[in-house]
């Protein structure tokens, strides 16, 4: 199994691999990073603007660790999966859709505020613009689990489920987010070209530090 | 690697009873837990649900723990494993060999509320906090995994803690899953106009909705032959997860994800279409939900064999649902019998299956448990009896 | 309040309750069909419009299959809410 890409969102910029690809000038409100890191960086698809953070922040870090990928020449689309893992749930929309119902004089409860409640909603905005059809699995951990990651992981490609998975971690609480992702795939089909390590527990960690 | 995976000991904690006995007691009876409920913290308005009574929770717990010191999700939990342990003292729940999994949607979202402020440290509100406190109270060291995927996570969980023990991560592994009716989730559900207006009726012509519900289940597996208890061995084989990659909230339209985890299931298990005597479906009664599962089942070869839904007996319990609804098969599986799908009267589902509509026996050697959820969602998991 | 106004109005309402962040007010022709081919929305949208009517202008509906019909367009849809604010 080797990690054949990586990318990682912090509040002030973005890396692709090694390289900042985007730098926020000043700091910013998250929404709004989000929105134009995206609109710099990523085809339109207008969908993103009704994602909650979270989702936003897992999608613009899968569509760039995927926009060089031919996943769908190179596998069947029920062979690639993701595995994210992940500390606070939607706690931030989770206080938006607490504030809908705290007033019963102002209690307009929105089925696009709550759809985004659940922490693998973000999985399923990534399936669904890239048709992935493979296995789908978030875990709730009080920080980035090296260990957890790389057995789960480890596990779906041991028992043929899965050639290609998008792995990581995807975490918002206040202003205080993170993402760091990992295309990791079969060795088969990776060619040698490829900029690539193994996927294996050290590695992982030295990525995520970078 | 490790050979096989057993179920040694379950538990459902349901508007029905604390454990699958005092369940499945009910169900045979076709008495069901879901009901009206007039309580304006939960909802303006009534709405029809089933409850856990907080008297007994109360009690219960109390015989445990301090009832104070956690929280009803937390509680739920902690009853539920220790119902299930007491099955099966051979379980050492210290041992670093043994897991907590944990499975759940939200927790311990009450604490939102601003009738909860304070009650609980701020860092209460993640469920990584809740698992930590659950295992702790079993004198277990390891860290527990969490997941939390939405109304997938308890088949989910199951499939996990068996993928551990096979690669022989751990020996043992404690499954349980929870969710509390709350406000947050019955207004969320109401926004989506997709509760009944009454008592949900499973794949019914006229069915209209879901009925929420409060639960918590567990399941206890092992990979060793001598902490299996008295009951009949249970296999728990291979599980499966696929997405729809249709939409956030629908289920896809052909029901194409739910057929790919049940044919991949049935292939890593090594069973066939036909050898399946059962499936516990996830039939929540809301119309799209039940019509997906019709197409994928016959897509799978399915149509003939006995499906039923548990849901009109205790609602769905979304994080404790695929749990409870295992557990109570399970039993099904080891008595024989199939339980009936309370709530469903009129065929109404596009594509053929084969509903159970009365208590009925049957010898089941393999029964497939699936489940879905919002994110497009879907999981399978198949159990078999030795 | 007119037609036009009112349409106007829901215009601004539809794309800040559905955000649909890349649109302006005067991108939706109001006898666009909102659904299917014209704005694209979707069965969440539908239900979102649902508590609109009922935030913004007190109308109940309680079945989201009924909604479907009253919001083929704007048009339609201010009609409904003129119809239904007359009877109230």
């Amino acid at each position: 199994m080797l990690i054949t890409k990586t990318v990682q969102i912090y509040p002030d910029h973005i890396l692709e691999n090694d390289d900042v690809i985007f730098r926020a000038e000043e700091p910013v409100d998250p929404n709004d990073f989000l929105k134009t890191a995206f609109r710099q960086l990523c085809p339109p698809y207008p969908k993103f603007f009704k994602m909650d953070k979270l989702s936003k922040l897992a999608f613009l870090g899968s569509e760039i660790l995927l926009r060089d990928a031919i996943l769908p020449t190179k596998y069947n689309k029920d062979e690639t999966g993701l595995v994210f893992l992940n500390a606070s749930s939607t706690i931030e929309i989770d206080k938006d859709h607490q504030n809908t119902i705290n007033s019963r004089e102002n209690y307009f409860p929105s089925p696009s505020v709550f759809v985004y409640t659940l922490p693998n909603i973000m999985l399923g905005e990534i399936c669904i613009k890239n048709q992935i059809f493979g296995e789908n699995a978030v875990y709730i951990s009080e920080k980035f689990d090296t260990g957890l990651l790389y057995q789960q992981v480890k596990i779906l490609f041991d028992t043929c489920r899965l050639k290609a998975c998008i792995t990581g971690w995807s975490e918002i609480n206040g202003d205080n987010y993170e993402v760091f992702l990992m295309l990791v795939e079969s060795d088969q089909a990776v060619d040698n070209s490829k900029e690539k390590c193994n996927f294996d527990p050290e590695n992982i960690e030295k990525l995520y530090k970078r | 690697m490790m050979n096989n995976i057993y179920s040694c000991g379950e538990n459902a904690i349901t508007s029905l009873g604390f454990t699958v006995e005092e369940n499945t007691e009910q169900i045979k009876k076709d008495i069901t837990g879901v009901g009206l409920v007039q309580d304006k913290s939960l909802f303006p308005e009534d709405f029809y649900a089933s409850l856990i009574s907080t008297q007994r929770l109360e009690n219960e717990f109390s015989a445990l723990a301090n009832p104070d010191e956690y929280t009803r999700f937390e509680k739920l939990l902690i009853l539920s494993a220790q119902n299930a342990l007491k099955q099966n003292p051979r379980i050492d729940t210290s041992s670093n060999k043994t897991v907590f999994v944990i499975s759940t949607t939200k927790g311990n979202i009450d604490l939102l509320e601003e009738k909860q402020k304070g009650r609980f440290e701020p860092d209460r509100i993640f469920m990584w906090k809740s698992a930590q406190l659950v295992a702790q109270f079993f004198g277990n060291k390891n860290k527990p995994v969490v997941v939390s995927n939405a109304c997938i996570s308890g088949v989910l969980a199951i499939s996990a803690a068996r993928e551990m023990l096979k690669a022989g991560y751990y020996d043992n592994a404690v499954v349980i899953g929870g969710d509390i009716a709350s406000e947050f989730v019955v207004s969320g559900f109401q926004s989506f106009k997709s509760l009944s207006f009454g008592p949900c009726k499973p794949f019914d012509l006229n069915r209209d909705g879901l009925n929420l519900g409060e639960g918590a289940g567990t399941v206890i597996l092992t990979n060793k032959l001598e902490n299996l208890n008295d009951h009949t061995p249970v296999l728990v084989l291979a599980g499966a997860c696929n997405n729809d990659a249709n939409h956030i909230s629908g289920p896809s339209r052909t029901g194409e994800g739910l057929f790919l985890a049940v044919t991949r299931t049935m292939k890593q298990s090594g069973i066939q279409a036909h050898e399946i005597d059962f499936i516990s479906a996830h039939g929540t009664a809301t119309s799209f939900n039940d019509e997906m599962e019709s197409k994928a089942f016959s897509s799978a070869g399915l149509s003939n064999v006995p499906l039923n839904s548990l849901k009109g007996f205790f609602g769905h319990t979304l994080g404790a649902a695929g749990i409870i609804e295992s557990a109570i098969s399970i039993q099904g599986m080891r008595q024989d019998i199939l339980f009936n799908t309370l709530g469903y009267k009129d065929y109404g589902v596009p594509e053929k299956i084969t509903i159970v509509n009365k208590l009925t026996h049957k010898v089941q050697k393999n029964i497939l448990k699936t489940a879905s959820g919002f994110g497009g969602c879907n999981a399978a998991i198949i159990f078999s009896k030795q | 309040m007119e037609e036009q106004e009112l349409i106007e109005k829901l215009r601004k309402e539809i794309i800040q309750q559905l955000n649909l962040e890349d649109l302006k007010p005067e991108d939706i022709d109001p006898d666009a069909a909102l659904f299917g081919e014209g704005l694209g929305l979707d069965s969440i949208d539908a239900l979102e419009i649902i508590v609109l009517l009922e935030k913004n202008y007190g109308i109940k509906i309680e079945d989201p299959k009924e909604g479907k019909k009253i919001f083929s367009s704007i048009r339609t849809l201010a009609k409904y809410i003129m119809e239904h604010q007359k009877a109230q």
